[in-house]
Formats: structure tokens, C-alpha cells, sequence
């Protein structure tokens, strides 16, 4: 926008998560099981932070302002939650004509992985220098512990409403292409940037890579596609604070 | 408030229809037109909430004050 002359004060926002659980069921109509009820925020340019979540609580109240967008890019439950989901019921997906990874997909040994995933995450948010909460998905699954961003008892409303019951081609669905090519691959990178390792995130990225015959890390969404992956912890928090072309 | 939305996913039709039954003013744009006509020629999106008595089963909410444009 800065290329194209615009002088305007934008700064842009990224919540934690989708505000909704929802469904289209027709081409005029969706369905929706959930409302996020906690939404984590990070604006860039970060110093633009309270004028920008002023305007966007009148639409979503439920805003909570967190540091910076790259601490809301690390705030991103989609990496955590589908890599495993679908890179773990890989065979079922491609067997049977609909599969619920939330319901018979989601299974004890899954549910392992994402928890040491999300535990990479949290990992690399602190080695970043950001702040609790980190809002882990474990809170997602277990209503006594801390209300996640999509509140109590969302995970059983998700799988009651059957709508997750779905047809996924795993090489073209945004779980891979949004969440393992775009979020999973910037996950790793900022591991590597951070000096934390990633394991967990290397391996379900390099099984997605497979799955769909691409480098991800190579192609994906990462610090260095991005052009951050150069700049050191003071020029990168300047960047964050000020905005690009600032 | 005047409220965009851009894209034609499922997120982008419960935001089109929350935004304009909270009172918002909103426009709504996806690229695939074709797939938008039917929001186009009715000026609504039909919301299923889970969270009324009658989930659903029926159209509970509609979003009448939504203006849209493809």
C-alpha cells in the first residue's frame, strides 16, 4: 500500500484463532457451533495497538490485546491443532468418503503430539521474550483448566454438530496449505531463529512435505520467505513496533 | 460502524451475518461470483446458531441489513 502512495494510517491485526466454529450447509447459509469468547490480538505496526483494538472491540468484544503481531502469529492455534490431526489420520481421510478428525480422529497418541507441539510453541514464544498466557491448546480440551479462546465445552459442541464429518484431500485443503505450508513451516523457522529446538514441528513438516511432494520449509511461509529471518531481536522488535516501510 | 469482509469462506459468512445483525454496516466481497449468487440476489446469509433452543433444524437468524457486492 506504501508502494502504491497510500499515506493512510493501516495497521493490521491477527487474532489467535477464527472467531467462529462454523459451517457453510448452502450456498446462502452457515452454521455456527461456537463463538470465540477470548480472542488474543497482536497488531503491526505494535505502537498503533490501542487506536487499532479501539475500533475493533465494537465488533469483537472478546479482544485481548497480546504484545505484537508476531506474538499473535505464535498465538495461532491452526498449526497446532491440524498438522497432527490430519498428517496422523493420513490413511482413514484417503479410506473412508467422510472422517471426523475431531471426534474418532482425535485419539490418545494424537493428542500427545499436540501437546508436545503446542509445547515447541510455547517454548519459542518465551525464547521471543513473550508473556503468559500462552493459551494452550490443552485448555481447548479440558474445561478445568483455563477457559480457552473458544470457552467451556466448545470442543463437544464442535463434534456434536457433525459438521466436521468432512471430505479432506490432504494435498489440497487449507489444514495443510494454511496450516502446515504457511503456519507449521513459520513455526519451525521461528524455532530456528529463536534457537529452540522443534522436533515435533520439523517432523510433521517434513511429513506434510511429503504427503503433498513440496519443501515446505523451503517454500512455505517462514522468516526467511518473509525477509525477517536477517534481522536481530532489536531490529525485528523495531520492525514490529513501527511497521514496515516506517 | 462500516465493516468489510473479504473472502467467501465459512469464517467469512458467520462474520458477514454476525457483523450486520450486530448493527453494523457491512460489505461483503468474495472473487467467485457465481458461487455468491445466491447471497447477491437475496441480500442474506441465513445463520443455523447452535447455541438458540431450535439449532439447527431451522434458519434461525437472517441478516437483512447486510450490503453486498461481489
Amino acid at each position: 500500500m506504501r508502494e502504491a502512495g497510500n499515506t493512510a494510517s493501516v495497521a493490521c491485526a491477527e487474532t489467535g484463532t477464527l472467531p467462529w466454529l462454523c459451517r457453510k450447509h448452502g450456498p446462502a447459509e452457515v452454521a455456527v457451533s461456537v463463538r470465540a469468547t477470548r480472542l488474543p490480538t497482536g497488531v503491526i505496526p505494535a505502537k498503533d495497538s490501542d487506536r487499532a483494538l479501539g475500533v475493533i472491540k465494537q465488533a469483537f468484544p472478546a479482544v485481548e490485546p497480546i504484545e505484537d503481531a508476531l506474538a499473535g502469529a505464535l498465538m495461532n492455534a491452526g498449526p497446532i491443532i491440524h498438522p497432527p490431526l490430519i498428517i496422523m489420520n493420513a490413511g482413514p481421510l484417503e479410506h473412508f468418503d467422510a472422517w471426523d478428525i475431531h471426534n474418532e480422529g482425535t485419539q490418545p497418541s494424537i493428542r500427545r503430539v499436540t501437546d508436545a507441539l503446542d509445547t515447541e510453541r510455547i517454548a519459542v514464544r518465551e525464547a521471543l521474550g513473550y508473556g503468559a498466557p500462552h493459551f494452550p491448546l490443552a485448555d481447548h480440551y479440558d474445561d478445568a483448566r483455563d477457559e480457552w479462546m473458544y470457552g467451556d465445552s466448545s470442543h463437544e459442541r464442535l463434534t456434536d454438530s457433525g459438521d466436521w464429518r468432512e471430505h479432506i484431500v490432504l494435498t489440497e485443503h487449507r489444514y495443510m496449505i494454511e496450516d502446515v505450508a504457511l503456519g507449521l513451516a513459520f513455526l519451525v523457522s521461528a524455532g530456528e531463529y529463536a534457537g529452540v529446538p522443534v522436533p515435533v514441528a520439523r517432523g510433521l513438516l517434513a511429513l506434510g512435505s511429503a504427503i503433498c511432494g513440496e519443501d515446505f520449509r523451503e517454500t512455505g511461509r517462514t522468516f526467511e520467505t518473509v525477509g525477517i529471518a536477517g534481522l536481530d531481536r532489536a531490529a525485528l522488535t523495531t520492525l514490529l513496533r513501527e511497521g514496515p516501510g516506517a | 460502524m462500516e465493516i468489510a469482509v473479504l473472502g467467501g469462506g465459512h469464517g467469512c459468512y458467520a462474520a458477514a451475518a454476525d457483523m450486520a445483525e450486530a448493527g453494523h454496516t457491512v460489505r461483503f466481497w468474495r472473487r467467485d461470483a457465481e458461487a455468491f449468487a445466491p447471497v447477491l440476489e437475496s441480500g442474506t446469509v441465513t445463520v443455523k446458531d447452535a447455541s438458540l433452543p431450535t439449532a439447527r433444524s431451522s434458519s434461525c437468524r437472517r441478516a437483512p441489513s447486510a450490503a453486498i457486492s461481489s
